[in-house]
């Protein structure tokens, strides 16, 4: 291998080079990530108590981030008497508030498919996160909830879950 | 008497680099766009059918970011079935769907995607991997319809995004060998086609 090619390889190596870059996993799915997607189109007979509708459920040596949800019904939310709750590690959770009637997931009232909302919730194994629903009135309605995420390892192995291995094993 | 005064340090104002975002976060300079598509039959109530399989070549990557579907025949409203997303047959993600309308749009009659706004999964499949899609049609709730029900319909599933060219690991980590250095832009073209590896 003469100077010349030792030269072209070099700057080959350095045009090709990758800076690491990477987003952090709770920003971006990475090579190990796995999506997640819960949902639920069942029917709610009612009145009833608050109930729960859909459980992320916590992932043993796994950190997960919650992307988007939807939490409507078939028809009108408004008459429909349908009310939504987050909780987390049995507890309501902060800042989450669904006004009761505010359609947050559609349109119109018959605009299908639902338009799933960002929202991003980082969750540590062990702590899973219910969506509960309600119906104050009688009669049936269909409710169509989800959520959608991904399942990450951490990279910080001082959390529960986190990555044990190495940096340099961690990129791909 | 002029004090001494020491020289300031000259510090560049700006550092330019470029910053080459990991391969399954966004679509990199050699990828192209993965939109694929394929049907099968869904012959049977309950019993969960592949739809899609397809195996992700050799030297290459792809990154899912969304998923579709449609059924060529009219289908109940109210009817409700199961999508499973895989890789080699380890399962990803499920999730149900229900039939919102029989009219219209046959990408556009579910109630959680269409074609339009497809089914947010972002799925990282390596080269040599097989992405399968798995339909399991439940029909209408309470679900009486066994496996020995014919549903008789046919299912499209649609799959959104990007391929790009596989790096090996030890390029990945900086590791570099450099006998194995791609030297060339054709070298890179070939590596993506799977002609050098």
């Amino acid at each position: 291998m003469d100077t010349a090619h030792r030269l072209a390889l070099f700057t080959a190596t350095l045009r090709g080079a990758e800076i690491p870059t990477e987003a952090v996993p709770w920003q971006d799915v990475r090579a190990r990530s796995t999506p997640f997607a819960a949902t639920s189109t069942r029917t709610l007979t009612g009145p009833t108590r608050w109930a729960a509708l859909l459980t992320w459920p916590g992932f043993p040596g796994q950190m997960s981030a919650l992307d988007s949800y939807a939490a409507t019904v078939m028809g009108d939310l408004t008459s429909s008497g349908v009310e939504f709750r987050l909780k987390r590690g049995g507890r309501s959770l902060e800042g989450v508030a669904f006004t009761p009637g505010v359609d947050r997931c559609k349109t119109a009232a018959s605009a299908y498919p639902v338009r799933w909302q960002p929202m991003f919730l980082l969750m540590q194994e062990q702590q899973p996160l219910v969506l509960e629903a309600r119906k104050l009135t009688a009669g049936s309605v269909v409710v169509l909830a989800g959520f959608v995420g991904w399942r990450y390892d951490s990279p910080n192995s001082a959390e529960p879950g986190g990555d044990k291995r190495g940096p340099r094993d961690r990129r791909d | 008497m002029i004090a001494a005064t020491k020289r300031p340090l000259r510090f560049p104002r700006s550092i330019a680099a470029n910053a080459i975002p990991a391969q399954w976060e966004a679509p990199d300079f050699w990828s192209v766009p993965f939109d694929y598509a394929q049907q099968d039959c869904v012959i049977f109530y309950a019993t969960r059918t592949s739809v899609l399989q397809y195996e992700v070549p050799a030297g290459s990557l792809v990154t899912l970011t969304g998923l579709s579907y449609q059924f060529t025949t009219d289908l109940v409203v109210g009817d409700i079935f199961e999508v499973a997303l895989m890789r080699d047959h380890e399962l990803l993600a499920s999730w149900e769907d229900r039939v919102v309308s029989t009219t219209g749009d046959r990408g556009a009659r579910f109630a959680l995607c269409s074609h339009v706004y497809p089914m947010q999964v972002k799925a990282h499949y390596q080269a040599s991997a097989r992405i399968t899609v798995a339909i399991t049609y439940r029909g209408l709730e309470p679900f009486t319809k066994t496996a020995g029900d014919e549903l008789q319909t046919k299912a499209d599933v649609q799959l959104r995004g990007f391929q790009t060219r596989d790096v090996p690991a030890a390029f990945r980590r900086n590791e570099i060998e450099t006998d194995k250095v791609l030297a060339t832009a054709a070298d890179y073209e070939r590596s993506f086609r799977g002609e050098l590896q």
